[in-house]
């Protein structure tokens, strides 16, 4: 079937009025970023402080596992400094005896069923201006990006994912998602302007220099696995970003941290002091990374199930299949890092970024320098 | 009131990794300074299955595999390791003596990976048998003082104790909570899947080696180019290419036969492929002969073994004439693709039996005589044999430059451009020979004369060689290369990697938590309701998620007012 050249103009079309309106909502973000109020941490309970008091509470009263427990408090005690720090005054505790017990259940901070905690999302919401006019016009430039992708798998006949040009859209439009599915849970809108900046210059890279007209595509690519082989990858790959970013975010906050904590004046990273915690920024970037991991991992698996069918062969040490197999064990890595005590952290931080480096190496740097079957995926 | 659930006596050494939600095994420990073989063999093997271990081991696999990437490899493009060979041979033959061209075959690769798979053994089965008693025992008791907790609330009832926690104890069941009571208060704990999926997924990865090795052990590989009209029968002696596992018999192999009809390759405007199809004629015996149009992606199966259409090229049709028009040589040749963009491609016709002899020399080595007759005088003579070259170019043009050059793949405007030798074809030398190959050395180029060199397949043209003889390309078709791959555990690996995705959700995905609920009598004859809580990971999520199990508790034990309690306000239930 010929291509819809009409479908297909729209679609590019569509794709740059995305790049300018997530190009504006960045713009807005940044006001908000440095105009707004500053972030108010600590409402954060951090996973390795509720972790260690996991442990803590694990052991009975009298047979406290001495290890656990000393390891919990200072955790704990850590995570109540920075609530005192950095946050806003402790809520009065019920043990206070200071404030008139509702009739329902009251809750260690205080509030009731009825009155939620002053809480993070609400805070969050109530920061208005700049901010809210970015998520606006993120979802207004989300749309249009959809629509964009969706024009292009239309005016193809197919699902439009089969070239760099389309995955690296399609990795930018579910970046975006994910930050926009992430804003509804969590308070993430800070980060807006880090997140929009790489999906503003990533499109535009992909609208320019990667750009190819919609077209038909070449038989080896013509299964249903190869569609849910790259959804699932470039699915992936979008949540990856995310975190990245999130990681990258997290050390420059922790470097600020330990600048001001050792008396230094911060020149470089001034604005990390608009940042959310650094504790929040790691469990974001985990958080995102465990939910893509699993996506990446069948996405392999998809792969490798096509190339079966394709080739007679699952798994070749083809460039592209030993660059997948090597993100894989890095992330495996840095997930292994996040459960093992003493590698938290920084050196957890620096696998994650390594291994997202290895993706996009996986995804653009093979296909352009290294020689190998996928190479047709076309550039 | 301290109600430790755990059987005294247990095992004192075990008991902490029991209290812990993961069953992750203890960093290696740092033990006395004395220390006795089997102590030191048990300290070696807990560094080995430990995490920190394990971590490096997966730095030092992903590592490893770089230069896999990065360098051809003899398994995928052999012609581009030779390339290496031909253009920077100093390191070339340095990166072979590292084994840099068979990465993933090499030993240090397969040492990595072994270690690798050792540590992970030696580390699941104490966790699996942690886990199976985790999974058999009561949630833990409740800390002394719930409110110390991450999430914790009170209220009061008008219910007496033993109600509240049997009322609770069948909430929390109903919402999958495995729940103990005991006096006084109520232990829940859930999320055991989180363990069970970790558990699943380094199983599986187990599962997923011995799938590939077997696989590798018992299945095998061939390949075979087939010209249209010709068959195959699987059999080892039938492929151009065999790779067998090392414990497979060639008795094995699944019987069947395939017949290319007809091979047919489409391509778009701009010379990207479009459709490729090989129409076969196929079957485990004769009589089950079916006809199927062969494509990319969709392979056919004989039993375990899967035929694939792997590649596809021009093969020439060509006839050699005696000086009285005698065909000698009558016969189709398959052409080698130079490359995938334009198709041209090189022939190699070797015609050893054409019925005339050429004159020839003989040089005595040792007298550095060279002799042109026999000893009765006659010429000393030889077979006469061709060998010719041909580059097939499917749709020709003239470049100023390169001369004849191919500017699509598909046949549009086909010429072949000839080159001929007479001479020894060296096929008797008892050396394996290639036949896509014609060594030229110590043959005699015939001039053609280049108007007559370039010729349409199939216009009839007849191109002198020698000797009246003379060459005519009567057509062309294309041929098609199939793989024969068959991987008797390909179904295991398969469900190991089903395994791995499944487990890696239980363990990436669910939270472990605990809740614990104390009910105790107050002053006014009410009862204080104490509840606590704590995940292991996502405490944010479980925030949320505690707020509404204690909505739905307060439904359950229903909350009352009291005078006193602005006075009292909730102190810990001790
Ligand atoms: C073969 C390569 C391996 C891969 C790809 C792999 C991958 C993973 C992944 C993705 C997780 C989930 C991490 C999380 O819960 O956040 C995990 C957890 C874990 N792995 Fe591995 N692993 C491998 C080998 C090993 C080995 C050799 C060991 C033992 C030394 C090990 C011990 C563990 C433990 C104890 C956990 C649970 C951590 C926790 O949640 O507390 N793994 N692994």
């Amino acid at each position: 079937m010929p291509v819809d050249q009409g479908l297909a103009t729209l679609s590019d079309r569509l794709l740059f009025a995305a790049v300018l309106i997530y190009a504006l909502s960045m713009l807005a973000y940044a006001a908000a970023f440095a105009f707004g109020r500053r972030f108010t941490a600590a409402a954060h309970s951090a996973d390795g402080a509720d972790g260690a008091a996991y442990a803590a509470a694990a052991a009975p009263d009298g047979v406290t596992h001495a290890a656990a427990a000393q390891g919990a408090t200072r955790e704990v005690r850590s995570a109540r400094v920075l609530v005192g720090a950095g946050g806003p005054p402790l809520p009065a505790l019920p043990e206070s005896g200071a404030i008139p017990a509702p009739v329902g259940p009251v809750f260690g901070d205080g509030s009731s069923l009825a009155e939620p905690p002053a809480s993070r999302t609400s805070a969050d919401r109530g920061r208005g201006g700049a901010g809210t006019l970015g998520v606006a016009l993120t979802i207004a430039g989300w749309l249009l990006h959809l629509g964009s992708v969706l024009a292009r798998g239309f005016a193809a006949h197919r699902a439009p994912w089969g070239n760099m040009y389309e995955f690296s859209s399609m990795i930018a439009l579910v970046a975006v998602t994910a930050f926009l599915v992430l804003m509804l849970r969590y308070p993430v809108r800070e980060l807006g302007v880090f997140v929009m900046l790489p999906v503003v210059a990533y499109l535009g890279v992909a609208g320019t220099v990667l750009y190819v007209p919609a077209g038909p595509l070449v038989p080896a690519l013509h299964s249903y696995w190869i569609v849910i082989h790259v959804l699932a990858a470039t699915s992936a790959t979008g949540i990856f970003v995310v975190s990245a970013v999130a990681n990258a975010l997290y050390l420059i906050r922790d470097r600020y941290d330990r600048l001001v904590a050792a008396g230094g004046e911060p020149r470089l990273t001034r604005f990390a002091k608009s940042l959310p915690p650094a504790q929040n920024l790691d469990t974001l970037s985990y958080r995102t990374a465990a939910f893509a991991f699993p996506v990446w991992t069948f996405a392999i698996i998809c792969g490798a199930i096509w190339a079966e069918s394709a080739w007679g062969r699952y798994w070749g040490w083809d460039p592209k299949e030993t660059w997948a197999f090597i993100t894989w064990v890095v992330y495996a890595c840095y997930l292994h890092a996040r459960a093992t005590a003493g590698w938290k952290g920084r050196r957890a931080a620096y696998l994650a970024l390594i291994g997202f480096a290895t993706f996009l190496f996986d995804f653009y740097g093979v296909n352009m320098w290294v020689n190998g079957l996928h190479s047709y995926a076309g550039l | 009131m301290s109600t430790d659930t755990t059987p005294v006596g247990t095992d004192r050494t075990e008991r902490p990794d029991a209290e812990r939600l993961s069953t992750q095994p203890a960093a290696p420990g740092s033990a006395g300074p004395r220390l006795g073989a089997a102590a030191r063999a048990r300290r070696i093997w807990r560094q080995l299955t430990s995490m920190r271990t394990a971590l490096l081991l997966l730095a030092m696999l992903a590592l490893a595999a770089v230069p896999g990437s990065l360098l051809p490899q003899r398994a995928n493009s052999p012609s581009r390791v030779q390339q290496w060979f031909t253009d920077h041979p100093g390191w070339a033959h340095f990166f072979d003596r590292l084994g840099l061209f068979d990465t993933f075959h090499a030993p240090w690769f397969a040492a990595i990976y072994a270690l690798l798979f050792i540590s992970l053994i030696g580390c699941l089965v104490p966790r699996l048998r942690l886990h199976a008693r985790a999974l058999r025992r009561r949630p833990p008791a409740a800390p002394a003082r719930l409110s110390r907790l991450p999430q914790s609330a009170t209220w009061r009832t008008d219910l007496p104790p033993d109600q509240v926690t049997a009322a609770v104890a069948r909430a929390l069941r109903r919402t999958r909570f495995r729940t103990y009571v005991d006096g006084d208060t109520v232990s829940a704990e859930k999320g055991y899947l989180r363990e069970t999926g970790n558990l699943l997924f380094h199983v599986a990865l187990v599962v997923l080696l011995l799938g590939i090795g077997l696989g590798s052990l018992f299945g095998y590989q061939g390949q075979v180019l087939l010209l249209p009209g010709k068959g195959f029968t699987n059999a080892v002696g039938n492929f151009d290419a065999y790779k067998p596992g090392a414990l497979i018999n060639a008795g094995d192999l699944s019987p069947f036969h395939v017949h290319l009809d007809s091979f047919r390759a489409a391509f778009r405007p701009d010379g990207e492929p479009a459709s490729f199809d090989a129409h076969v004629t196929a079957g485990a015996t004769n009589s089950q002969n079916r006809r199927y149009d062969l494509q990319v992606n969709h392979p056919l199966i004989f039993g375990n073994a899967k035929v694939y259409l792997l590649g596809h090229g021009y093969a020439v049709h060509v006839v050699i004439r005696n000086a009285a028009g005698h065909a000698v040589y009558d016969d189709s040749v398959a052409c080698v693709p130079q490359n995938l963009t334009d198709y041209l491609s090189s022939c190699v016709i070797k015609a050893p039996d054409t019925g005339a002899t050429e004159p020839t020399s003989y040089t005595d080595r040792a007298t550095g005589r060279r002799y042109t007759t026999n000893a009765d005088g006659s010429p000393l003579t030889r077979p006469l044999q061709f060998g010719v070259l041909m580059n097939f170019v499917p749709t020709a043009a003239v470049s100023p430059t390169l001369g004849i050059v191919s500017t699509f793949p598909a046949a549009n405007r086909p010429r072949a451009v000839i080159s001929a030798f007479t001479g020894d074809l060296k096929l008797n030398t008892g050396k394996p020979v290639n036949v896509f190959d014609l060594n030229t050395q110590g043959m005699t180029a015939l001039s053609i004369p280049p108007a007559k060199a370039v010729v349409t397949p199939g216009d009839h043209t007849r191109v002198p060689l020698a000797q009246g003889f003379t060459l005519e390309v009567a057509g062309y078709s294309q041929w098609a290369s199939l793989q024969v791959k068959d991987d008797p555990a390909k179904g295991l690996t398969l469900i190991a990697a089903g395994m791995i995705v499944l487990g890696l959700l239980g363990s990436l995905r669910v939270r472990r938590r605990r809740v614990w609920l104390r009910a105790t009598p107050d002053a006014e004859g009410r009862t204080l309701i104490a509840v606590g809580g704590l995940a292991r990971t996502d405490a944010d999520d479980f925030a949320r998620e505690f707020r509404t199990l204690v909505g739905r508790l307060a439904q359950t034990v229903p909350a009352v007012p009291t005078a006193a309690s602005t006075k009292e306000a909730a102190p810990d239930a001790r």
